[in-house]
This record gives structure tokens, C-alpha cells and sequence, in this order.
């Protein structure tokens, strides 16, 4: 039990630190750079300003800047929120360690009606290439609005991430101008002119959610941060991932004290409960301290026998442990990974688990002192007469 | 030198509640009788003679050794090694075989290992053909009779020849019957030079018996 608690508590931080890598800052429309990261990253509420595509030009364009991608949000397919981007994102998104997005079926979106979809997505829609999807307006699961006007093509599909790119749709930027262009003020106006997608003057792209930017060089991170943050042109909101990932986490700690303080209890009750165990069989046990008295074995080992009956008892217990919640979590991994997105690693108990065993342990063998204390007094006290 | 020799020992059971036990002596082989109901002495007498009872004044000589002049440890040595003790029931340690119940006299003492004439396991399975438990011996100590149980109980205490055997109304569990078999069986098995103490209530048994004390007069100069 404490164990497997502390595995999901190693694995929710990590999954989320590994969330996203490669990218050094995430520009969004003023708000917080948590929110920006919360939104842009996990898909988390809502960005309730646009940023200026011009914005986004000048800042891809910046010296130190190595590249840029662009995010549009505010469509979602079956509660799978659409990413407006392009094709850059694909190349530039990397997660866990640097690794790259990868294709298991198809090939990046190159029409205005070509879409890409997360693994996630493929899977629960049943979604195969040239499969066709319409997108829902709005981002909330029962959207009643819907782009049937313009439906999209399934072009490719993303290898599994265990990250909400699994749980994303993507098209391009244009794609998501392109459907909204006969809506107003968040509702389609019937005017009965057909966008004509082939013409590009139909969807000149005015304004995006937020957007990615890779340096050149790592040192100039804070220096871009700090402009990007200045920018005179809009207010922005800028979060470097690395930091504001940790930040997020820093708002997450009392979730993790949480989450250790019920492994503390589980082992503290486990003991209890052993405790208690041991002293009812205690009264049980008086006829066998007679017998053994009478065979000549002394209190003093009397109370070793006790007290390294209880240290067996945690012993064995840690060991069924170990195995239980290795093997619990050894089953559940897939279960849990398809429904949170937590992944969690297994790894040879590490020296946090080692150290919380070897505790738990030598208070298994402590608790054994009063059971052993308790048979010494008590054979002392009843000789060889079985009060029974 | 007497097995055992009892004068005048006062036992204090706090304030001055005491018992006292004016005198006994046993000598080696000698089987006795102790009559006597429940309170009349019977725990601190038994108590006395396995040494987990020290007295306050008086002597108790056990095998010429004094417990009052030993250390707990050596009392408890003393005791592993030179006595058998049967009590009235639950004799056994119910999650050990047969065997292993009355091995355990065995393997606790030294002493006893080194008297057994032959090894381990012949001297058992003499034993307990003897008791007539020599088909339980494999099965698990829960498993078996009351009647059986007292038998083993008897097997282990004689396992290794101690010099003294103290039982404990060993007989109360069983149903008449039972009782006299049961002591037939323990004369059989008893070895010449044991001297052997039998506590009962049951005056019926007493003729089985060269000796019977009246834990009465046992106890007849109270202070």
C-alpha cells in the first residue's frame, strides 16, 4: 500500500514533468504563465484572449529565436480539444526527454481538410486514416454546434504518448479560419454563401491562442522571456515549461503530502493491527508459554520468541508488500496510463522504498517489544499454572 | 540423598497471605499420591518443585540443589533438565506434529539429548509404542484426543529419563475408563530411578499408589 502510493506519487510528478521538453517558452494572450501552460500544454480551461498572429510573425522572426508554432484552441471532437497549428508542430514537439512525435499510421496534414489525431482519439472514435470527423464549436463534451459544414479528412495518426497529445485533434491554422469564418460571436450565421477554401484571401489568419518558441541558444531563454513578456505590441503572459512545470507542482505539494501522509497511516495501521493481532493471540498463547516454561525455556526467551515473531510477521508482511503492489501496479500500468495519461515506471524499489522499509521494519520488530515485554511479566507472574 | 526434600517452606503470596509446607521427602523411584482439592495448595506444591515458586523461609532440596541459591536461568536449565511435567490438559503445541511435541524435551536439553540410550527417533517410537500413540506421531498435535494428547504428554516428560515427574491432575480430562488405562500406561513407561509425583482430586486412583499425602496434612501448620 505505501509503496504503491509513493509509485503514483513518483509517477504523477514525472509524467507531468515530462509532459512536454524541447520547447523553451510558451507565449499565451495576458493572463498568468500558469494558465498559459495549464491551457497550451494539458488543455486545461480556457483561453479567454487571442494574441495577434502579427505577434506571432514578429516573434518567429526574432533573432534569437530559433523556431515558432503557432496554437489556435477553442473546437473539440468528442471532448478532444482541435489544435490549430502547422506542420512545424509535429517536427518541434518533443516530450519526455527529447523524443519526437511519431506517425503509426499516415502522414502529416497538408490540406485545409486534412486533420491529425492522437492515439488516444483514434482509438476511441475508431478512427482510421480517410476516416471523415466533424468538429464540434466550443470545447465543452456535448457540444451542440457543430462545423458539419466542413468535415475533416483523417490524414494521420500519432504513436501513444502517455501526454494530452494523445488526447488532441489537430489541423491547421487555416482549417480552423476556415470554419468559423460565417460565425459570429460564437454562433453560425445562416448567409448562405459557401467558403470557398481554394481561395486564400478566404482565410487569412487573423488571431491564434498561443504559440511555442524554441531558442537558438539556451542563454537566451530569459532574455526572449523578458521581451516576449514586455512586448509593447499586446499584453502577453510567457511561461518557460521547465519552471512553471515545476511551479505547478509547487501548488500540487499539499496533493503529494496527501498522497505520503496516507502511506504513513497505511503503515502505521498495518502495524496496529499486527500489534493487536499479536496481543489477542497473546491470551491464546498462555497455555503454550506453560508448556514451554515447563520444559525449561526462560521468560527472557520467551520474550525473544515474541518479539521475533512480530519482526517476522513484518518481515513477511513487507515482503507480500513489495510483491502485491509491484505486481498490482505491473497490472494496472495499462489501465491507468489509458485513463489519466499517468505513467507509471517501474523501477527496482529505489532507496526512498528501501529506507521506508527498513523503518517500518525496525518498528515492526519495536512494536514486537511489548507482546515479548507482556509474556515476560506474564510468565513470571503465572509459574507453571495455566490460568486459562 | 533424598529427590527431594521439603521443610518448613513458607511461600508469601504478598502481605500475609502465606502457604506453608511443613515437610516431604521423596527418595529416588518413589511413586506418591498427593490428594488434595483445588486450593488446598496444589499450585504453590508443584510450583515449589519446578522452581517457579521461591520460598521465602524454609528449605526445598530438589535433586540435593536448593532453587534459592540459583539464578532464574539456571533454575529454568535445572528444570528443562530434570524434570518431566504433565499438565491437567492442552499439553501440546497444537501447530508442531506429535513427534515434534516430544522431541521438543529433547531439544531444549541438553542433559536429556545426552541420556536418551539411542537416538532421537528410535527412543520416540519406543515411547510411544509403549503409550500406544505410535500412529500419531506424523499428525498435527490439534488433531488428535484428549486421551491421545495426555499420553504424548506423558512421552515427552519421560523422554530422557528426568529424575522427577511432576503431574499436574493429568487424569481430570479423561473419563474413567481412561483414567486407570492411562495410569497402567504411565507405570509401564516410567522408568526405575524416576520419582514421580501425581496430583489428583480423584481418590479412586490412590490405590495405584504406594504413598498418598493428604495435601491437608501437608499443609497443616499454618502460620
Amino acid at each position: 500500500m505505501f509503496i504503491s502510493v509513493e509509485k503514483i506519487r513518483s509517477g504523477v510528478k514525472t509524467s507531468f514533468a515530462q509532459t512536454i521538453s524541447g520547447t523553451d517558452i510558451i507565449v499565451g494572450a495576458r493572463s498568468s504563465s500558469l494558465n498559459v501552460l495549464l491551457n497550451s500544454i494539458f488543455h486545461i480551461g480556457i483561453s479567454e484572449n487571442m494574441i495577434q498572429y502579427n505577434t506571432f510573425t514578429r516573434f518567429k522572426n526574432h533573432p534569437m529565436v530559433d523556431w515558432a508554432v503557432p496554437l489556435s484552441f477553442g473546437d473539440s471532437y468528442r471532448g478532444n480539444r482541435v489544435i490549430g497549428t502547422t506542420q512545424d508542430f509535429f517536427r518541434r514537439y518533443q516530450y519526455r526527454n527529447h523524443k519526437p512525435l511519431a506517425f503509426s499510421q499516415g502522414r502529416e496534414f497538408s490540406k485545409i481538410t486534412e486533420t491529425v489525431i492522437g492515439s488516444a482519439v483514434a482509438k476511441e472514435a475508431n478512427l482510421i486514416p480517410g476516416s471523415t470527423i466533424i468538429l464540434s464549436h466550443g470545447i465543452s463534451e456535448n457540444a451542440v454546434l457543430t462545423h458539419d459544414d466542413n468535415p475533416f479528412t483523417v490524414i494521420g495518426i500519432l504513436e501513444k504518448t502517455n501526454t494530452p497529445v494523445d488526447h488532441s485533434v489537430f489541423v491547421s491554422l487555416e482549417a480552423i479560419e476556415v470554419i468559423h469564418k460565417n460565425w459570429q460571436s460564437g454562433a453560425y450565421v445562416e448567409n448562405g454563401e459557401k467558403v470557398n477554401i481554394d481561395n486564400p484571401n478566404n482565410y487569412n489568419i487573423s488571431k491564434i491562442s498561443s504559440f511555442f518558441l524554441g531558442c537558438k541558444s539556451r542563454l537566451d531563454v530569459l532574455t526572449l522571456q523578458r521581451e516576449t513578456s514586455q512586448y509593447i505590441g499586446e499584453p502577453l503572459s510567457v511561461a518557460i515549461p521547465g519552471m512553471a512545470l515545476a511551479e505547478l507542482w509547487q501548488t500540487l505539494k499539499i496533493v503529494e503530502k496527501a498522497l505520503f501522509s496516507i502511506g504513513i497511516l497505511a503503515g502505521l495501521v498495518s502495524l496496529l493491527s499486527m500489534l493487536i493481532a499479536v496481543l489477542t493471540s497473546l491470551q491464546q498463547r498462555r497455555r503454550e508459554i506453560a508448556i514451554l516454561r515447563a520444559l525449561g525455556v526462560g521468560p527472557r526467551k520467551l520474550f525473544w520468541l515474541m518479539t521475533l515473531e512480530s519482526g517476522f510477521l513484518s518481515a513477511f508482511g513487507l515482503l507480500l508488500g513489495f510483491v502485491l503492489s509491484y505486481g498490482l501496479l505491473f497490472l494496472l500500468q495499462e489501465p491507468i496510463e489509458m485513463l489519466t495519461g499517468i505513467e507509471i515506471v517501474i523501477t527496482f524499489p529505489g532507496t526512498t522504498e528501501l529506507l521506508y522499509g527498513v523503518a517500518l521494519l525496525s518498528i515492526g520488530f519495536g512494536v514486537g517489544f511489548l507482546p515479548g515485554a507482556l509474556a515476560y511479566r506474564m510468565t513470571l507472574r503465572d509459574g507453571l499454572s495455566m490460568r486459562l | 540423598m533424598k529427590t527431594i526434600e521439603v521443610k518448613n517452606a513458607v511461600y508469601s503470596y504478598g502481605g500475609n497471605h502465606n502457604v506453608v509446607l511443613p515437610e516431604l521427602q521423596l527418595g529416588s523411584g518413589e511413586h506418591i499420591f498427593i490428594a488434595g482439592a483445588s486450593g488446598s495448595g496444589k499450585t504453590t506444591l508443584l510450583g515449589a518443585l519446578a522452581g517457579t515458586h521461591i520460598v521465602k523461609d524454609g528449605i526445598v532440596l530438589v535433586h540435593g540443589r536448593e532453587y534459592k541459591t540459583m539464578r532464574p536461568s539456571q533454575r529454568d536449565r535445572f528444570r528443562a533438565d530434570h524434570i518431566g511435567y504433565v499438565f491437567q490438559q492442552f499439553n501440546l503445541i497444537n501447530y508442531l506434529t506429535v513427534y515434534e511435541n516430544i522431541a521438543l524435551a529433547a531439544k531444549l536439553s541438553r542433559e536429556r539429548m545426552q541420556r536418551l540410550k539411542n537416538p532421537l527417533k528410535q527412543e520416540i517410537e519406543w515411547l510411544s509404542q509403549k503409550l500406544q500413540i505410535a500412529e500419531l506421531l506424523g499428525k498435527k498435535a490439534g488433531q488428535v484426543s484428549v486421551g491421545q494428547s495426555q499420553r504424548i504428554a506423558i512421552a515427552r516428560a519421560l523422554l530422557g529419563e528426568p529424575e522427577i515427574v511432576l503431574a499436574d491432575e493429568p487424569t481430570s480430562a479423561l473419563d474413567a475408563d481412561n483414567r486407570h488405562r492411562f495410569i497402567d500406561l504411565l507405570f509401564e513407561s516410567l522408568g526405575k530411578a524416576t520419582t514421580l509425583i501425581f496430583v489428583s482430586h480423584d481418590r479412586t486412583l490412590e490405590k495405584h499408589f504406594e504413598r498418598t499425602i493428604e495435601l491437608k496434612t501437608l499443609r497443616e501448620a499454618i502460620v
